[in-house]
């Protein structure tokens, strides 16, 4: 015991063993969604709160700075008044400002929900970004409530923008298609050759195992297939950028620009008449003759 | 275990806190990790298998808000805690360098676990060299810098904490 009154040597060996198997088997039932209602319930109070302090943290970023400091004492007072008056106004311009962008954000969202007939979208806020640096998500303030399931497609009126991975009550997280992990099945919008977007962790997007058959120009637009049913067809990715040989020589892959600024996300959309399909459900087995 | 009740509010307030005002001020890729310095000083300060109970809540409560599986980062802050113990068992303390020492070290090796666990044990597809020289090697700074301010503080509200509850 320490002078704490607490276990060392091998009783807090034994406890750090303990915590670390606890920890392997929470990790195994998350990861398999086995314990995701107990999740769901937990992340309602913390995405209440992500929410709101997520709100004050962005509209603190767009205020900027404040007005320096007088040192002169005999202006002191003036200077405050003059201070006080400044930031009334500052927080009245910013409020005009906030609402007059946010309005420009929606009419260009309403504007590109008229180009996809038929699809049905539920608007959302960003609320946080992953901070850990390992994976790219970010978080959204709408979930079951709203439609939001898993699967869904996310989208801005610049193209595309990931899938929703996790859905709880009031939240729901979004995999960028920036991710490492993220593909998409996707098509060349001239040469119709097609392809699969991978994110690389960067802003920029790779596009691979194109054919070496066919010329592929800087500029093609990349657009979703639909190949896989993961995602609808016909969403913007981006355009490529340029064009390279693989090592092995067997296929050309290509860099994709992405009109979506991943680090700037405020309101995107979900497409929520859309659901992925598991095709793998549809498989043929080979009957033995 | 006395004070593990405190774990309860504070770590999910502080979890919150990591990802939407910390989270939005990163430089170079990354930024402080306020919930695993609280941790490691907690560890310090207290005891480890406090510091490992804390690390198990304040990780599962940035698990819930990030979009890895929960017990990711409960593991590394718990693995991060113990080895905070045994630094503190090994070393001659010295009031500032030996917690700045262990929250380096505790950081290099939380996100060397929470590497292992991604890549090896969920199949992420995660560069692992990248990864340690563009996040981590910040966070290592940031964090020493933050334990150097954090630790006094965490100390005098322990010792308050404790002169309460003997009277």
């Amino acid at each position: 015991m320490d002078n704490n009154g607490e276990p060392r040597g091998p009783s807090r060996l034994l406890f750090a063993a303990m915590l670390i198997l606890a920890c392997i088997i929470l990790i195994g039932m998350s990861a398999t969604g086995f314990i995701g209602p107990i999740e769901d319930i937990i992340s309602i109070p913390l995405s209440a709160a992500e929410s709101l302090l997520g709100g004050v943290v962005g509209a603190v970023q767009d205020l900027g700075g404040g007005v320096s400091e007088q040192s002169d004492p005999q202006l002191r007072a003036y200077v405050q008044e003059l201070e006080i008056a400044l930031a009334h106004y500052q927080a009245e311009s910013f409020r005009d400002r906030e609402i007059v962008q946010m309005y420009e954000r929606l009419t260009d969202l309403l504007d590109y929900q008229t180009t996809l007939d038929g699809a049905q979208f539920v608007i959302a806020e960003v609320v946080d970004r992953d901070t850990s640096g390992f994976v790219q998500t970010i978080a959204i303030n709408r979930g079951v409530r709203d439609g939001i399931a898993e699967g869904m497609p996310v989208v801005t009126e610049k193209g595309l923008v990931g899938q929703v991975v996790r859905v709880s009550a009031i939240a729901s997280r979004v995999l960028l298609i920036t991710d490492r992990g993220s593909a998409v099945a996707a098509r060349l919008q001239s040469s119709r050759v097609e392809g699969v977007v991978e994110g690389q962790g960067i802003d920029t997007l790779n596009l691979v195992w194109l054919p070496v058959n066919v010329e592929i120009a800087p500029g093609d637009f990349v657009l979703t297939s639909g190949i896989g049913y993961n995602y609808p067809y016909g969403l913007e990715i981006g355009r490529v950028a340029n064009v390279r040989l693989t090592e092995s020589g067997l296929f050309q892959e290509a860099e994709v620009l992405s009109r979506v600024d991943f680090d700037r996300l405020e309101q995107v959309m979900v497409i929520t008449s859309f659901q992925p399909v598991d095709l793998s459900q549809l498989e043929i087995t080979p009957i033995a003759p | 275990m006395t004070t593990l009740y405190l774990a309860f509010f504070i770590l999910p307030a502080l979890a919150v806190l990591q990802a939407t005002v910390i989270g939005a001020v990163q430089w170079l890729g990354s930024g402080p990790e306020i919930v695993y310095v609280v941790v490691i000083c907690w560890a310090m300060v207290v005891n480890p298998v406090e510091g490992m109970a804390w690390g198990l809540l304040g990780g599962a409560a940035l698990d819930l808000l990030s979009g890895m599986p929960v017990g990711t980062t409960s593991l590394a802050y718990v693995i991060a805690a113990f080895g905070a113990g045994l630094l503190q068992d090994l070393i001659f303390q010295s009031v500032v360098i030996l917690p700045m020492l262990v929250g380096a070290v505790g950081t290099a090796l939380s996100h060397v676990v929470i590497l292992i666990v991604l890549t090896f044990g969920l199949g992420y597809d995660i560069p692992v060299e990248e990864s340690l020289a563009t996040i981590t090697l910040p966070a290592v700074f940031y964090n020493t810098v933050l334990i150097f301010f954090l630790f006094p503080v965490i100390r005098r509200v322990h010792r308050r904490l404790y002169a309460d509850q003997r009277r």
